[in-house]
């Protein structure tokens, strides 16, 4: 967060004041009353979507171009599109257990994206191409729509749990029914599928006419996670719709997959075992596009 | 002018008494009719249900007078002797009759602490004694603060949270696994009264897919008949449970109707989707170890009697917040009671002290100063002086109703009041010594 500029550090801090206020208002209307500080969360929560929009727009003017190129950008867009799937979900689904899960996930991007802050980069010639731009969307939205799913999951899993072990008064009125929870995570898991189908497509595309190819490009780190999970995502929707499955174990899976997402976004690039990369902040020579596979020492970027 | 509250409810008389005492729909608006009738100027609110019975009353009678008057009119209405219900009776003034309307209205008087059915009622009676013309300035202000602080009271607390009966809480719990449940198809074992309670209210949640199977078929036709479900064979118990969503059991057994075994048969067909159990029987008709299977959700009476007692408790250890909102609502509408006075007592004042005033000057122009050129002149000094002097004396009103309140201020006016008339008084008797 210190590499970040003075203005996008004063709006970072307020994104992140604003999600942590709306969760811990949430965990007190799970302690406390249910309601009794509801009528802030919206107001919480908007206000870290047009921060979000705000940041967002800083780091473009700043590059003079869309500032989706780094792992930064792309977790504070995830944030600003839970956040809007919030307050739209939160005019239909009005529970508590419900709205203090999705908080709760929106403030952990919001920190995780705190870890991975840096500044904004120029993006690479191959991120204007219209398979990257198609690739970039479309993982972005499946990210979102799996997060989606596996709220519901977690919500769904404890719910069970609660019922099952007769904690009934922690469960009643504070969450949508388990069917409505079941339902939600299968919407995710279908969109979060189809879109993810659409990110690989376009990789694959990407990689095989501009980047280092699609044996090398389904050998990334990021790409086996991201893969890992499409395949859970998709075994999960073959065995529903043969009815071999249970509610319970496609929200397991909706984890895990979810689990394998959040490895690809955040592990494997701090980890440092990708070379999936939009931005400047590599040498042409080294993104995956290109040939070297070498990352250039810092202070010696070239444009 | 008063607000006077008379009645009697559960807490304090007997059933026997209540029903001699209650009125029908038709009853109350004849007896609205009448008792305006009996007092023109005055406002009523009739509130009648099975728990209470109460009279509203606002108008200019002192309260000793009217509580007599109302208690003669409910004995002649219903023709019972005032000895037989005057000891349940209770009366409540001014504030107190206000904050008891407040209290019956978000049902933090009712037998089931937090009940909502009271304020529908509430608002029933008000909306009668509309038609019958019978409220007025008063009552419609009263009646409008007691649907908001009802309405307060249900959603900052928790007095109103949670069914408080078993088949309530068996209702909830189905609607916490259903998306739908009017969708849900729904299996009675046995024709048990309680498990016959549970069915009426799934059928009051929108429940249309029941099925009762009974041992004893003409038992189960029975209950078909009156619940308007439909009856299954008992060979057909365990096929019918594996279609079922919800199962409400309550036979009359000494062993369990399903061990788990037995169950898992029935339901090995079953794909996905949870089932509910509501095991009301006892002894219980379900092994507890069906609980562990999978989407199984068992619930047993005891589980659920113990979800609507802490409901219950919750519901009344929260009433403190919604006595607080009562309070705080009651004397807002106090305030606007006093000062709704406030104005006609300025006005009253202004007049007062200027006839002290004109006393004064005719007082000045009598023997050789009587045919004064300068008469008119004199007029209106003095005109600007008592115009002066009063708005002095209304900023200071305004002073004390900012600084105590409306109610203080009201009394400050009606003190002045008294005294400018006194000195009124006085100043006409010394005109009439000297006449």
């Amino acid at each position: 967060m210190l590499e970040l500029s003075a203005s996008e550090t004063i709006v970072f801090s307020l994104i992140v004041l604003a999600d942590a206020a709306a969760a811990v208002l949430c965990a007190l209307q799970l302690l406390k009353r249910p309601g009794r500080y509801g009528a802030l969360l919206m107001p919480l929560v908007l206000a870290a979507v047009l921060l979000d929009a705000a940041l967002l727009t800083l780091r473009g003017v700043s590059i003079q171009a869309v500032p989706l190129t780094g792992l930064f950008d792309s977790l504070v867009l995830l944030a600003l599109v839970f956040g809007v799937l919030y307050l739209l979900l939160r005019l239909a689904v009005d529970q508590v257990w419900f709205g203090a899960v999705m908080v709760w996930v929106i403030l952990g991007i919001v920190l995780m994206a705190a870890l991975v802050a840096e500044p904004a980069s120029t993006p690479h010639e191959v991120a204007g191409t219209p398979w990257a731009v198609a690739h970039a969307s479309a993982m972005i939205l499946a990210a979102a729509s799996v997060l989606f799913a596996a709220a519901n999951s977690a919500l769904y899993l404890l719910g069970s749990y609660r019922l099952k072990h007769k904690g009934i008064m922690q469960v009643l009125g504070r969450m949508p029914s388990m069917e409505t929870l079941g339902r939600m995570n299968g919407l995710g898991v279908r969109i979060g599928f189809v879109l993810l189908t659409l990110g690989v497509i376009s990789g694959l595309g990407l990689a095989s006419l501009v980047g280092p190819g699609v044996a090398r490009w389904l050998a990334d780190g990021k790409v086996v996670c991201i893969i890992g999970a499409w395949g859970l995502l998709g075994a999960a929707l073959i065995l529903d719709s043969l009815r071999l499955l249970k509610v319970k174990t496609r929200a397991y899976m909706t984890i895990a997959a979810f689990g394998l997402i959040l490895l690809a976004i955040i592990g494997v690039t701090v980890a440092g075992v990708t070379q999936h990369e939009f931005s400047r902040a590599l040498t042409v020579g080294d993104c995956e596009f290109c040939a070297t596979g070498q990352r250039a020492p810092i202070g010696n970027l070239t444009t | 002018m008063s607000i006077v509250v008379l009645g009697l409810n559960h807490k304090s008389a007997p059933v026997n008494i209540r029903e001699r005492l209650a009125f029908s729909t038709s009853d109350v608006t004849a007896a609205l009719r009448r008792l305006k009738e009996m007092e023109h100027k005055a406002e009523f609110v009739l509130l009648s249900t099975c728990n209470r019975v109460e009279l509203y009353y606002a108008g200019e009678q002192k309260s000793g007078q009217i509580a007599g008057r109302l208690v003669a009119f409910l004995s002649g209405f219903h023709n019972i002797e005032p000895e037989q219900f005057k000891p349940c009776l209770y009366f409540h003034e001014d504030e107190e009759a206000v904050r008891h309307l407040l209290m019956v209205s978000a049902g933090l008087d009712s037998m089931v602490v937090g009940e909502a059915q009271i304020l529908g009622q509430v608002k029933e009676s008000y909306k009668l004694a509309c038609a019958a013309k019978s409220t007025g300035k008063i009552l419609n202000r009263l009646f409008h603060s007691a649907f908001f602080t009802a309405k307060s009271v249900h959603t900052s607390t928790a007095v109103s949270n949670g069914r408080v009966s078993v088949a309530g809480v068996a209702v909830e719990l189905a609607l916490q696994l259903f998306a739908d449940i009017t969708r849900a198809k729904v299996v009675v074992i046995g024709a048990g009264d309680t498990g016959e309670l549970v069915v009426r209210h799934l059928r009051k949640a929108g429940c249309t897919d029941v099925t009762v199977v009974n041992r004893s078929h003409e038992r189960a036709a029975d209950l078909a008949k009156r619940l308007w479900i439909t009856v299954g064979r008992w060979e057909e118990l365990s096929e019918r449970i594996g279609q079922a969503d919800i199962v409400i059991s309550s036979v009359a057994a000494q062993e369990y109707l399903y061990t788990r075994e037995s169950f898992e048969q029935a339901v090995q067909r079953r794909k996905t989707g949870s089932l509910l159990i509501i095991d009301v029987g006892v002894p219980r008709n379900f092994d507890p170890a069906i609980n562990k299977i999978a989407d199984v959700y068992l619930y047993s009476m005891d589980e659920l009697k113990e979800v609507a007692e802490q409901n219950l408790k919750a519901r009344e250890e929260d009433m403190a917040g919604g006595l607080e909102i009562v309070y705080a609502q009651a004397g807002e509408f106090m305030d606007w009671f006093h000062a709704k006075d406030i104005g006609p007592l300025i006005g009253r004042m202004q007049e007062e002290f200027q006839q002290i005033g004109r006393r004064e000057l005719e007082r000045f122009l009598v023997g050789p100063r009587q045919d004064a050129s300068c008469r008119m002149q004199l007029e209106e000094t003095v005109n600007r002086v008592v115009n002066k002097l009063l708005h002095c004396v209304i900023k200071n009103v305004d002073a004390v109703a900012k600084e105590t309140g409306p109610t203080e201020a009201a009394k400050l006016v009606d003190a002045i009041l008294q005294r400018a008339r006194e000195i009124s008084c006085e100043a006409k008797h010394d005109e009439d010594m000297h006449v």
